[in-house]
């Protein structure tokens, strides 16, 4: 006993002679990280065309994300002359730049780019992780660009960048009410606006394929609403839901790609359907006298959320993917609608309506801890970035000369931006990470 | 006559009691409530009703009018096909003939060949001792690793005169004058006895334990008085630690009554060899609790919060982020001029995310420290020995 009285007081007293200062730190800074990208050093004549671009865009992803800023060039203290050249690292503390982003460029004959860079810790006074080379068509160095942001994104934040993205939308042109819409395709960023689709039928709620290959959309080609499926790389397109006397909408894929969940509006009643794209079938998943739509799958297929009037007003549920008794997750004051759910499956982003103003929002899937993000005359239709980091949605302005644009806005609420599109437009939908 | 005065003067009281204060029973305008409605205009029920009208159907997806932008030849895909895992596509379809994805190409990250890598870390840098950071990142997710914690370096250095070695001699030699020892307090509530009570030493066969002391031969003239040769009583444990009826009981109070049994099981260590662990025990112990006392006085609340502010404007937080839900603990030594030891700075615990998400939440705390430190962080010199070593938890509020 007195031996182990002995070990207890000399593991106190041990205890005692190794405890430092313990402080506990529970309030940081809200702010942009700091970084420095210098041009990339053009390694030969055919590279200096996109020396000085390519540091531009990944500055603008980095600054665009609302969690960095950049240092501008002018205020550089080293330059950035060699690849080779040993960083100073006390020039890049001066200034207060946290991250350094170096880089070369060369081009080739045949029309092909090679990209190398690495990323610095300043204030560690190492590099972060290894040094990359990208290569490929000169004609691509925009999604080359982007590749290097999402690197540069992950290693600093640890989460997946969302860069090399693209967006699918209705663009919208003409009068408010004399629409023009066909459905687009662009960079993340706005940039690479390409179209699907002619203006001839009005189309709606475009949805990428988990691969980021395929769009589901409605459209009105046959007079009422039916689902279609497109081939983003032939732009060739079948009705996959052309029943008489039905409307079909609101389709989505589920996370495997190979089955669609949708709303069918049949003899005045909606309910949500499963399609299996590879034998045709429908499944049945709900079967209420009242409005069932806007289904999205959860990340790992288990579960649908929707939105339903079941209840006398639109709130949102959650059921089982083979459908059964959904439970309602909405119970805040209000219309809740177009639920989607996060790429992380940790939340469920909505449109809603409270007190004449819509809001864009994000809740658990258990519909605690509801955050309104947004608000304004018109908000709708949120889209998830792949890293489930960032939400698209449609903003419309009030009156009738109003119109419809994109915007984006981080989970956080922060850094509410617009995108840059050539006219109007709405029901973005996002693609999975690298198209 | 009064009578009437009484009542006259009553009801002229009341009515100017209700002429100045009837107003704070006077019921105010209920509210109106007001409720916005949504109204169509012409031109949405007409957007609205255009969706009846049937466009022309089935037109072929090769008819469709592409804008100019779509007719440009887009990049070609990329010819190299070294990709790297981190980058490569997941689950990508083919598309043979593919216009349109062909105009994002695919560039493919490679690592940097060998002769191409510039190892920054190799070149000489004004700030080479830092690439000592590099330790931590590259290694797995560092653990509380309490012996080196203990050993090398969270001890504050003994007093000038008391180097930690003389402290252990000192307390372990024999002394003519036991008073002069420092007895460590434990020893008035740890009696003889209680070490007899105690099961675990009898698990070791006795032979072994004279072995396994730290310090056999450094307690020969123990003041303590010698109870029995040892050498007799081993055999007697050896015996007792084959029986397993016989092993340590829970309350083997050396009771008169208690039997055989009972009489043996003081006899499970020799003590002489209790003493050697005791002793070596008590030396430590001493040694342990001289070092433990920091000079000087403990910092202020006030000192406290401006490090704690200091370290916490540099601190980035990501709302948002999984980085954010981390938790997460780093150890350091500091200078004298309040500087961080930059080769010391590491993590001990981390928890609330992936090991990704740790070792990046370490990333952000370690600049925040790092950047924050300037010319060395405001701590009173006087009081060196009690910031020497720091722990910071780092745990956002989440409100």
């Amino acid at each position: 006993m007195r031996i182990l009285i002995l070990l207890t007081s000399l593991l106190l007293a041990t205890a005692a002679v190794s405890s430092p200062l313990r402080i506990k730190i529970t309030e940081g800074v809200v702010e942009p990280l700091p970084f420095a990208a210098p041009s990339f050093i053009a390694e030969n004549a055919a590279g200096a065309e996109y020396a000085e671009a390519l540091a531009d865009i990944i500055a603008q992803d980095l600054i665009g994300s609302g969690l960095f800023r950049e240092i501008p060039e002018a205020a550089h203290i080293s330059k950035i002359t060699s690849f080779a050249s040993p960083v100073q690292y006390s020039d890049w503390k001066a200034i207060n730049a946290q991250a350094l982003i170096t880089g070369t460029v060369s081009g080739s004959a045949t029309g092909q780019i090679t990209i190398k860079f690495r990323i610095y810790d300043v204030f560690a006074g190492a590099e972060l992780g290894k040094g990359l080379r990208f290569s490929g068509s000169a004609d691509g160095w925009r999604r080359m660009a982007h590749k290097v942001a999402d690197v540069v994104y992950g290693r600093i934040t640890g989460e997946t960048g969302y860069f090399d993205s693209r967006v699918v939308f209705v663009s919208e042109t003409g009068r408010k009410g004399d629409r023009k819409k066909r459905l687009a395709i662009m960079d993340y960023d706005g940039a690479n606006v390409q179209y699907l689709t002619d203006s001839k039928s009005i189309v709606l709620a475009p949805r990428f394929s988990p691969t980021g290959d395929r769009v589901l959309y409605t459209s009105y080609e046959t007079g009422f609403p039916q689902i279609y499926l497109l081939d983003v790389g032939s732009v060739k397109r079948k009705v996959l839901q052309n029943s008489a006397g039905t409307m079909s909408f609101a389709p989505r894929f589920a996370p495997n790609g190979n089955s669609v969940v949708y709303s069918l509006e049949r003899g005045g009643n909606t309910d949500i359907y499963l399609m299996s794209l590879t034998s045709g079938k429908n499944r049945r998943l709900t079967n209420a006298a009242s409005i069932e739509t806007a289904p999205s799958f959860s990340p790992d297929g288990s579960q649908i959320v929707f939105e339903s009037d079941r209840s006398g007003s639109q709130q949102l549920y959650v059921m089982s993917a083979n459908g059964g008794a959904p439970k309602r997750i909405s119970f805040g004051a209000g219309r809740y609608g177009t639920p989607v759910w996060s790429p992380r499956g940790d939340l469920i982003a909505f449109t809603k309506q409270n007190k004449g103003r819509f809001h864009i929002g994000v809740m658990r899937v258990d519909g605690s801890k509801e955050r309104l993000l947004t608000a304004s005359f018109l908000d709708e239709g949120p889209s998830w970035s792949p890293n489930g980091r960032v939400i698209m949605f449609t903003r419309e302005t009030q009156g009738s000369s109003g119109s419809s644009s994109l915007y984006s806005v981080d989970i956080s609420g922060r850094n509410l931006k617009p995108v840059k599109t050539p006219d109007g437009a709405s029901d973005p939908a996002w693609s999975p990470l690298g198209r | 006559m009064h009578i009437g005065h009484y009542i006259s003067g009553s009801a002229h009281v009341g009515l100017l009691s209700w002429l100045l204060i009837g107003g704070v029973f006077s019921s105010s305008q209920l509210p109106i409530e007001v409720r916005n409605v949504s109204v169509v205009s012409l031109s949405d029920y007409a957007d609205m009703m255009i969706t009846d009208v049937a466009p022309e159907v089935e037109q072929q997806a090769q008819d469709l009018m592409q804008p100019a932008a779509q007719a440009d030849p887009l990049p070609e895909p990329p010819s190299e096909e070294q990709a790297v895992d981190d980058i490569k596509q997941p689950g990508a379809i083919e598309q043979p003939d593919d216009p349109l994805r062909s105009a994002p190409q695919t560039p493919e990250p490679l690592d940097i060949p060998a002769p191409e890598v510039v190892e920054p870390i190799d070149l000489a840098q004004p700030e080479t001792r830092d690439s000592a950071f590099i330790v931590p990142r590259s290694a797995p997710a560092p653990r509380p690793q309490p012996d080196k914690r203990i050993a090398p370096k969270p001890f504050a250095p003994p007093p000038p005169d008391a180097a930690l070695d003389d402290q252990l001699r000192q307390a372990a030699a024999p002394s003519d004058n036991p008073a002069a020892v420092p007895q460590p307090e434990v020893d008035a509530t740890a009696p003889e006895e209680a070490v007899r009570e105690t099961g675990p030493e009898a698990d070791t066969p006795p032979k072994v334990a004279p072995d396994t002391s730290v310090r056999p031969k450094a307690r020969p003239a123990q003041p303590l008085p010698p109870k029995a040769p040892a050498p007799s009583e081993a055999p007697q444990v050896a015996n007792q630690s084959a029986d397993p009826e016989q092993m340590p009981k829970p309350k083997p109070k050396p009771q008169p009554e208690a039997g055989g049994v009972e009489q043996t099981q003081p006899k499970a260590v020799p003590e002489v060899e209790q003493d050697a662990i005791e002793a070596a025990l008590r030396d430590v112990l001493e040694a342990t609790a001289k070092v433990a006392e920091p000079n000087g006085p403990k910092l202020t609340d006030e000192e406290i919060n401006g490090l704690k502010n200091d370290v916490g404007q540099c601190w980035i937080i990501d709302q948002g982020s999984p980085v954010s839900n981390v938790k997460l603990t780093v150890a350091m030594s500091m200078k004298p001029d309040g500087k961080v030891e930059v080769g010391s700075l590491r993590m001990i615990s981390g928890e609330g995310g992936s090991d990704r998400i740790i070792k990046t939440a370490f990333q952000v705390v370690r600049r925040a420290i790092l950047r924050c430190q300037k010319t060395g962080y405001d701590l009173p010199q006087e009081k060196y020995d009690r910031w020497r070593e720091i722990e910071i938890t780092f745990e956002l509020n989440q409100k």
